[in-house]
This record gives C-alpha cells, sequence and structure tokens, in this order.
C-alpha cells in the first residue's frame, strides 16, 4: 500500500478516535459537533423547520472557508466513508494512460462537472423532499453519519449495554452505499455539491492550495504521465496541466507527489506555476484568474 | 458540460428513490409526531425533528446524563433526536442542553420550556395501589402540590403542577418491590410525554374518579394499567394535555423559583 494512503488511513482513522475519546471526556466537545458543520444539514433544517439555524452559520461558513483555501481535502483526509474505503476497498489497477485507457482529458471537461450536476439534482430532491415532509431526510442516509452513527451504536451496545438495531442497520447500509454505488462520492453526495461549488470559486479565482509540478525538472514534455496516472481524479498535476481542473477538484491526497519520478511535485498555492514569464505570455484569461499557461512551456 | 454517465445516473435515481420513500414513510406513518419525553426548549415532537441536526451537543451538555438519542427501534424518522430517560437523575432546568442546542431545536421562550411532561401512574405497578405505606414520590418531589396522597395514601398527579422532572420515576421503588413480571412497568410512576396517549388517559381517568366514581377496582381514578403505558406511551394524543401553569420547580434556570413567564409565572408559596 502506499504510503501517503496509509497516512490518509491514520489522519482518517485518528480524527474518528479523537472524537470518540473526546466524546467520552466530561464536558467535552459531542461527536456530532462535526454534524454542526455541515452545510447539508444546514440546508435542510432550514427548509424542514422553516427557519434558518442561525447556530450552525458560522460552522458552515468556517468549513466552507477552509474547503476554499484546501480545496476537497475534506474528502481524502477527513471523510469517515473515504476512510472505509481506502481500508477495505482496494482501487482498481489502472494502465499508465488511466482508469479509462484515455489520457486525462485537458481543460474543464477533466473537471468532472457531471458529478457537480447530479450531486445538485440529490440536493435538490432531498431539500424538496425535506421541505415537504418537514425533517432532515437525508441525515437517515448521508454515510458520514452513518458511520458515526455505526461507533454510538458500538458504544451503545457494548459501553451502555444497550443493544440496539442501529448496529446492525447502519452498517449494512454503508456497505451498501459505498460499495454497491462505486460512484457515490462523485455523483451523489451532496456535500461534494458544496465542495464542488466552492472548487469551481478556487478555480475562476484561480486561488488556493493545490499540488504543482516543478517546470524545470517535471518531465511530461517527454512523456511522462506518472501524477496523472496515480490521480484519484484523474487530473493532470504535470506543468502541463490545466491549474483550474486541479483547483477546482484536487482532494489533496498527495498521490501524485508520492508517484512522481522527479520529485517534481510540491504543494503551492494560485493558478500560476512558479514561472512568472509563462503566465505572463498566457492569453485568453484575464491577469488574477490566469490559468498555469503550460502550453508555452511545452513551445 | 459533461454528459451524465450511466453509472451515475442510475447512482441518483437509487438515491433519489430512496430519500423520497423515506419521505413516503414519514407522510404514511408520521412518526415525527411521536410523543417522547423532551429535554426543556422543545416546543413540540413535530418541532424537534425538524430542527435538530442530531449533533448530540444536548445530551453532551446534560450534568446529569438523563438525555439520550431517540433510538431507530423506537422511530426511524426521530432516530438521534434527544428525549429524557430518569433512570439517572432527574431534570433540574439548568437548561444546558437547551442552550447548547445550535439549531433552535431546543430553545429558551416557548410555552413549554419548563415542561417535560407530566407524570401518571401505574397502577399495577405502584405499592401504594395494592399494598399501602409508600410514599417515595411525593415525598421526592420537588413542585408542591404536583403529588398528593388520596384518602387511601396513594399517589394522585395534578397535571397543572406536575413539570415532569421525574425525581419520582427515578425514585420509585416498585421494582424492586416486586417479583419480576414483564407485563408490569417497573416503575410505579413514569413521565410522559404531554402529547402522549398515555397522559390523555390518566387525565380522563383522574375527571372520572374526580367526578365521584368508586376507587376501588377497575377504573378508579388517577392513573394507568401497565398496558396502556406499554400501549399509548408514545402515541400521540388526539388532544395534548396543556402545559402545567400552576407548579414551581425549587431549581430552573440561574436557580430561581420563579415559574417560567410565558406559563402565567402563578407562584404563590
Amino acid at each position: 500500500m502506499k504510503r501517503s494512503k496509509l497516512a490518509r488511513i491514520a489522519v482518517g482513522a485518528g480524527v474518528l478516535v479523537l472524537a470518540v475519546a473526546v466524546a467520552h471526556m466530561e464536558g467535552g466537545a459531542a461527536i456530532g459537533t462535526l454534524c454542526a458543520l455541515c452545510p447539508v444539514g444546514f440546508a435542510q433544517i432550514a427548509v424542514a423547520a422553516k427557519s434558518v439555524p442561525w447556530g450552525l452559520v458560522p460552522g458552515v461558513v468556517a468549513l466552507l472557508a477552509i474547503v476554499f483555501v484546501l480545496g476537497r481535502a475534506f474528502c481524502s483526509w477527513l471523510c469517515p466513508s473515504q476512510l472505509l474505503k481506502n481500508v477495505f476497498g482496494g482501487r482498481a489497477p489502472r494502465g499508465v494512460l488511466g482508469r479509462a485507457g484515455d489520457a486525462p482529458a485537458k481543460g474543464c471537461s477533466a473537471c468532472g462537472s457531471s458529478g457537480l450536476k447530479t450531486q445538485g439534482i440529490v440536493l435538490a430532491v432531498l431539500l424538496a423532499v425535506s421541505l415537504v415532509v418537514g425533517f432532515p431526510v437525508f441525515c437517515l442516509l448521508c454515510p458520514i453519519g452513518l458511520v458515526f452513527g455505526t461507533l454510538w451504536a458500538l458504544n451503545r451496545v457494548f459501553v451502555l449495554l444497550q443493544p440496539g438495531w442501529e448496529l446492525v442497520v447502519f452498517p449494512l447500509m454503508l456497505i451498501a452505499e459505498l460499495f454497491l454505488f462505486k460512484r457515490w462520492c462523485a455523483a451523489v453526495c451532496p456535500l461534494g455539491f458544496f465542495f464542488g461549488a466552492v472548487g469551481a470559486l478556487r478555480a475562476r479565482l484561480g486561488f488556493g492550495v493545490r499540488p504543482r509540478a516543478s517546470c524545470s525538472t517535471c518531465r511530461s514534455q517527454e512523456g511522462c504521465r506518472a501524477c496523472a496516472t496515480a490521480c484519484p481524479e484523474n487530473l493532470d498535476v504535470s506543468a502541463l496541466s490545466d491549474s483550474r481542473a486541479v483547483l477546482r477538484s484536487c482532494t489533496l491526497c498527495l498521490d501524485c507527489v508520492e508517484a512522481c519520478p522527479s520529485k517534481s511535485i510540491s504543494l503551492g498555492t494560485g493558478g500560476k506555476t512558479g514561472d512568472a514569464r509563462r503566465a505572463a505570455a498566457d492569453t485568453g484569461t484575464d491577469k488574477g484568474a490566469s490559468d498555469g499557461s503550460e502550453p508555452d512551456a511545452a513551445a | 458540460m459533461e454528459r451524465i454517465s450511466r453509472r451515475g445516473f442510475f447512482a441518483v435515481g437509487v438515491v433519489g428513490a430512496a430519500t423520497v420513500g423515506l419521505g413516503g414513510f414519514e407522510a404514511v406513518t408520521r412518526q415525527a409526531d411521536l410523543a417522547f419525553v423532551r429535554p426543556p426548549g422543545a416546543e413540540s415532537n413535530a418541532q424537534v425533528v425538524a430542527a435538530c441536526t442530531r449533533c448530540g451537543r444536548c445530551w453532551q451538555a446534560c450534568p446529569y446524563g438523563i438525555v439520550g438519542p431517540v433510538s431507530l427501534a423506537d422511530s426511524i424518522v426521530g432516530y438521534g433526536t434527544p428525549t429524557l430517560a430518569f433512570s439517572k437523575g432527574r431534570c433540574d432546568f439548568c437548561m444546558k442542553c437547551t442552550d447548547a442546542c445550535p439549531t433552535g431545536a431546543l430553545s429558551r421562550g416557548g410555552s413549554r420550556e419548563r415542561d417535560l411532561g407530566v407524570a401518571v401512574v401505574v397502577k399495577d405497578a405502584c405499592v401504594a395501589w395494592d399494598w399501602a405505606g409508600c410514599t417515595v414520590c411525593k415525598d421526592e418531589c420537588p413542585v408542591d402540590g404536583a403529588i398528593e396522597l388520596d384518602e387511601r395514601d396513594r399517589p394522585v398527579i395534578h397535571a397543572d403542577y406536575c413539570d415532569g422532572c421525574g425525581a419520582c420515576e427515578r425514585a420509585c421503588p416498585s421494582a424492586s418491590l416486586r417479583a419480576y413480571d414483564a407485563g408490569v412497568a417497573t416503575k410505579g410512576i413514569v413521565v410522559v410525554s404531554r402529547y402522549a396517549q398515555t397522559a390523555q388517559i390518566a387525565q380522563a381517568d383522574q375527571a372520572g374518579q374526580g367526578a365521584g366514581e368508586s376507587g376501588q377496582s377497575g377504573r378508579a381514578g388517577g392513573g394507568v394499567s401497565s398496558e396502556e403505558l406499554f400501549a399509548g406511551r408514545t402515541a400521540p394524543a388526539v388532544e395534548p394535555l396543556a402545559p402545567h401553569d400552576k407548579g414551581v420547580h425549587p431549581d430552573g434556570p440561574n436557580a430561581t423559583r420563579e415559574a417560567s413567564r410565558s406559563v402565567g409565572g402563578v407562584h404563590e408559596a
């Protein structure tokens, strides 16, 4: 197993352990304090109760601000359902040219707008249902909530000695959602819709932490596609990449950093590459939103 | 825009159907109206189910460990919303749960801010009803006038005084004084929601007794049977009882002795 994946498992599991430990300490923060950060829960409660839960606003805004800076890092590092996938669902082996056998597409088509579309549909449906029946429906289906629900059920059974159906039902639902729906994260997760929307903003403003290849050592011009092959989002991170796609979809999993044979990739900010000359020569984009301007690098 | 892949379309369809199905389930069963004993600050069951984000801050905030989540077996729709169990302690209206709530599911100022429910006597479990001499619930009750003894020294609850704090349920020794019988409640006095059928039955029962019926057998006034308790503990009543308007809890927010202003603050004594 790759080191970056092990690191992600360690961090994800560590956060869960910490959450459980804190929940057992007197006066500590509740396990579900994380629920109070959820933009989907916020939206559902707002429509279900027909009043805006102002107490949740600071947490939700803070979360989205973090997403704006770090991108979808939550998805690969903290999301408990991704943790389960990392632990139990080994990644399908892929060819040199990526999962589908194609080289990663250039430009915006690689950014997964279809995912944003389907996530948007899911969000619209769940908000409509929440509005009609007056309770936050998706909270009962959310895999993140189910992970915490399973932890709570374990606590009930083994600490409080109150067995309940939760311990049977929740893990089964989790398995169904994560392992039968391979596309859950990309196509369904309504939290991903919010992240995707913030990601689009990142891409537009050309701002945010992202992996970037050093132009002096990146060997993409010689045909190296190691980073793109390693990327679970099918992004091309090389010096030839479109930084907007990276800013939009990157989950900072750091697989590319590990996969790069010339160790050219490191974390940086912003949309431009380090080379100001290329950025200046870039055409068709305005000053702040300039993308990586890699076509010049190839020339 | 990229076209939606077949797999993505399938996933969205299934999840959409599950969401709508869950909504339909709620529309058919009306589980959101199930009458649980809620922490102070809960206006109605439907309102708690709608506004609660199931974050669990209220359980964490409770210094007595009496707030806990509704289990999946009790209510699928209401899973994770807060309810009270008085096995570890009673509520003294410290309002820490309400203050911890980030969504307003529990909030100060409503008509039921200081009203958790009402105690009902379970006649076949209460020791005073078939033997005599037990007055533990009355002795433990912090609210003057909420529990009184009738001419046979059996507890009678005055719903207009009782705030449902649970001191009586916690203290009731009936389980330890009886042989185990699964058909009989473990407590001779329990707190139920004022929205519950059981509360309504007990109230009607008491009214019947007041009208002069025999206090000897059958529907002798002032309580419910274990059967009625099990059947109607969380079933929503057609007509919920009004919040108490007379009792004054000696503790409460900032240790005041004032009853909630919104319920009239009728306080002499």
